[in-house]
């Protein structure tokens, strides 16, 4: 079963860009999570346009064409290719039905908890990203996909340089925005009850450390609903009075097994 | 309205007389030199003499809407000239400056056939409503003059453009009844209408997909439950539909509007992998990753120049289909490939030298990546000759250890020493990128916790997890 809550503050910003999602199914007794966050990217409304069009259309997807699969008894990887011709499909359509297709864009990162499967899927484009909290490590389980990352990887800069860099808003991959042939990343791996699934947007970690994120979301310290929320709040206070101007968007959720209940 | 236009030399001007009641707003005209107001109007100048006072706006080489709207054009130009109209008028709202001073005449009002945009001639007196404040009048005008040359290919949202005219229409010339205009309700117009938008795919993301979850969710699943964890099939996707302000508000105030390709601090843009880049003196790079790519003093530049005689927004480099642009936005000048040829728009070609005041850089552009050659059709069951990108500095993609060190793929097909036995290659398939993974001699190669045989190849995708010889490696996709 699964213990979940989810924090999003527009910030100082005067649209709220942000959008996330958390859906949750039952199918032959097992329990199945759901989740995604987006950034929307582009100015005047067409991010948060695009965000929340993501948004709906991966909801629509998780309660059909993903629960095809589990009644057809599909693997993990046709599971895979199934949401990533979803959002294939998400990126054309945003392109091919903008006024001026480069306007509007999402990030996005999503989780699948498959307890059919005894799996999970994370897709990932952008820089919004998916933690692991162990209660003595933070595991950042996706690659952001933005210059300043990029050229860590390349080792132009360091880490900590990348900290201070003033690109942090420069992204090289979205869905949308006049973006095509683009390759999104999937992640799979297997359920994790021992740590705290984070999902967040950039504004929610720029201005706190891997550290502050682990001694509020360390999975022994959240047992419920309610300690989930208290925490993601404590830590939306500390970015907001750390003069974040982002918008700020997190999703936590533990995975826990029923018998350890 | 007090416009003539004059030829001198080769130049073309449109000149502006002011009589003795009408005062320059000279703060305002000092801004016209910064603050992107090139990207939107026209250059100007203004001259005093003991007899004469002027505002001189340069219009060489630009096509006057009244006559560009006489071409055959298509819904999609058409509209783009009124969104350019609109995004203008943003513009002044974002800047703070009254659009009563904006020349809303499509007679005085220019297409730039090279840059495909729309200017206008703002004229800055200290009366904010000394020149024109009847946009939806010029919007109207400008409707009846293209009507017939536009080749409309969807009616539906050419009936729903004229129906937000028609509600200006009906009040011209009773002014108590006319009313208010929103700077946004173009804006609002764009944003709830998508030209040819087919099925509505964007429109229809607005929206909470209750119903359509209603629909198909509850056959399959036990129950489907939103983040409040009841047993209801609702999704929560935040936030509600964006905030636009309704149009035509009696008393509008509505929020500012950033002007496209401007993103507010804090805000994220997208940058393509750079093809161009410039180098200093001593041959560092300046990668350049998005574009408009800003030059300038001013530490929110791109590429910052902390010298005096820089202006705090000096120069910017722009795109316009496929092809670099230098324009200048500074006082003291910019000059390409010669220091006496002071430039105000350009196209950039790979060597050219740039001096910013007297700061020397060179552009570099990197040759276009060739399209895949094609695959000979006896070697498309191998699928191993496809060389993605011949030209390329940058890692394509990554093979990570589970040591976290990198193997970097710089080319397709790839293969490495410490790989022996496999190939990573890539091929396209509809318009897509497809890349695979062949095994001509590895003894133990699993993708995905699956066996790829030697001889056999699979599809690979941007994070999936490889088991080679014993070792874990994370293949990734560097876009």
């Amino acid at each position: 079963m699964f213990r979940y809550s989810y924090i999003n503050s527009i910030g100082r910003k005067e649209i709220n860009q942000d959008a996330l999602l958390l859906q949750t199914a039952r199918y032959q007794q097992h329990e199945i999570l759901f989740a995604a966050v987006c950034d929307g990217i582009g100015g005047l409304t067409g991010g948060e346009i695009a965000s929340s069009f993501v948004i709906s259309q991966v909801a629509e997807w998780f309660s059909t064409e993903y629960a095809n699969t589990l009644k057809e008894g599909k693997s993990i990887l046709a599971i895979r290719q199934s949401l990533d011709d979803c959002l294939q499909r998400l990126n054309s359509e945003i392109n091919t039905g903008t006024p001026n297709g480069t306007e509007m864009g999402t990030t996005f990162t999503s989780l699948l908890i498959d307890t059919v499967n005894q799996v999970t899927l994370t897709g990932h484009v952008g820089d919004t990203r998916l933690y692991k909290i162990f209660p003595d490590s933070v595991e950042i389980v996706t690659s952001d996909h933005s210059v300043i990352a990029e050229e860590v990887r390349r080792g132009i800069i360091t880490e900590e340089e990348a900290l201070h860099d003033s690109r942090q808003n420069q992204i090289t991959n979205c869905i949308g925005a006049g973006e095509t042939d683009r390759m999104y990343d999937y992640i799979i791996q297997k359920p994790c009850t021992e740590c705290t699934y984070l999902l967040c947007s950039d504004g929610f970690r720029k201005m706190i450390t891997k550290e502050e994120i682990r001694t509020f979301l360390s999975p022994e310290n959240n047992p419920d609903n309610d300690a989930i929320h208290e925490h993601l709040s404590a830590l939306l206070d500390m970015n907001l009075q750390r003069n974040e101007n982002d918008n700020i968007t997190a999703l936590a959720v533990r995975y826990i097994k029923e018998s350890d209940t | 309205m007090g416009f003539k236009t004059v030829y001198s030399e080769d130049k073309t001007f449109l000149i502006y007389s002011l009589n003795k009641k009408r005062e320059i707003n000279f703060s305002q005209l000092q801004r016209f030199d910064n603050e992107g107001f090139r990207d939107y109007f026209l250059p100007c100048v203004y001259t005093r003499t003991t007899l004469t006072s002027k505002i001189r706006f340069d219009i060489s080489g630009l096509t006057a809407l009244s006559e560009y709207l006489k071409m055959n054009l298509t819904q999609e130009t058409y509209f783009d000239v009124i969104r350019g109209i609109q995004q203008i008028i943003s513009f002044c709202h974002k800047k703070s400056i009254s659009y009563g001073n904006l020349v809303c005449d499509p007679r005085y009002m220019y297409y730039h056939n090279t840059l495909n945009k729309i200017l206008m001639a703002y004229v800055p007196l200290k009366d904010p409503n000394a020149v024109s404040d009847n946009i939806p009048q010029c919007l109207i005008k400008i409707h009846k003059t293209a009507k017939n040359n536009v080749s409309v290919t969807d009616q539906n949202y050419m009936n729903k453009y004229e129906n937000y005219l028609a509600q200006f229409s009906s009040t011209i010339g009773r002014k108590d009844k006319v009313p208010a205009f929103s700077p946004d309700s173009l804006l609002h117009f764009f944003n709830e209408n998508r030209l040819n938008a087919g099925e509505e795919a964007i429109a229809a993301g607005i929206g909470i997909t209750v119903n359509t979850i209603q629909k198909h969710g509850l056959s399959i699943y036990d129950y489907i439950s939103d983040s409040s964890g009841n047993n209801t099939n609702v999704v929560a996707p935040l936030p509600t539909p964006p905030n636009i302000p309704a149009p035509l508000s009696p008393t509008p105030s509505p929020p500012p509007v950033a002007p496209p390709h401007v993103t507010k601090s804090g805000g994220t843009v997208v940058t393509s992998r750079a093809k161009a880049y410039l180098t200093d003196a001593s041959g560092k790079r300046f990668y350049i990753t998005s574009t408009p790519f800003t030059i300038g003093r001013d530490a929110n530049n791109h590429l910052q120049l902390q010298y005096e005689t820089v202006s705090g927004s000096h120069a910017k480099i722009l795109t316009e289909n496929g092809a670099y642009y230098i324009e200048d936005v500074s006082l003291n000048g910019t000059y390409q490939n010669d220091y006496y040829n002071r430039i105000s728009y350009s196209r950039l070609s790979d060597g050219d030298i740039l001096y910013f005041d007297s700061y020397q850089y060179q552009f570099h552009l990197e040759e276009n990546r060739p399209a895949p050659s094609p695959v000979p059709e006896q070697k498309k069951s191998q699928t191993l000759l496809v060389p993605r990108h011949q030209q390329m500095e940058r890692p394509l993609a990554y093979i990570t250890k589970a040591d976290g060190s990198n193997i970097p793929v710089m080319h397709f097909p790839f293969q490495d020493s410490a790989l022996p036995g496999v190939v990573f290659g890539s091929d396209v398939s509809s318009g897509r990128t497809i890349l695979y993974v062949q095994n001509c001699s590895c003894a133990s190669l699993l993708i995905e916790g699956e066996t790829v045989p030697v001889g056999e190849s699979v599809s690979i995708f941007s994070g999936c997890s490889l088991f080679i010889n014993g070792e874990n490696y994370i293949f990734s996709v560097e876009n």
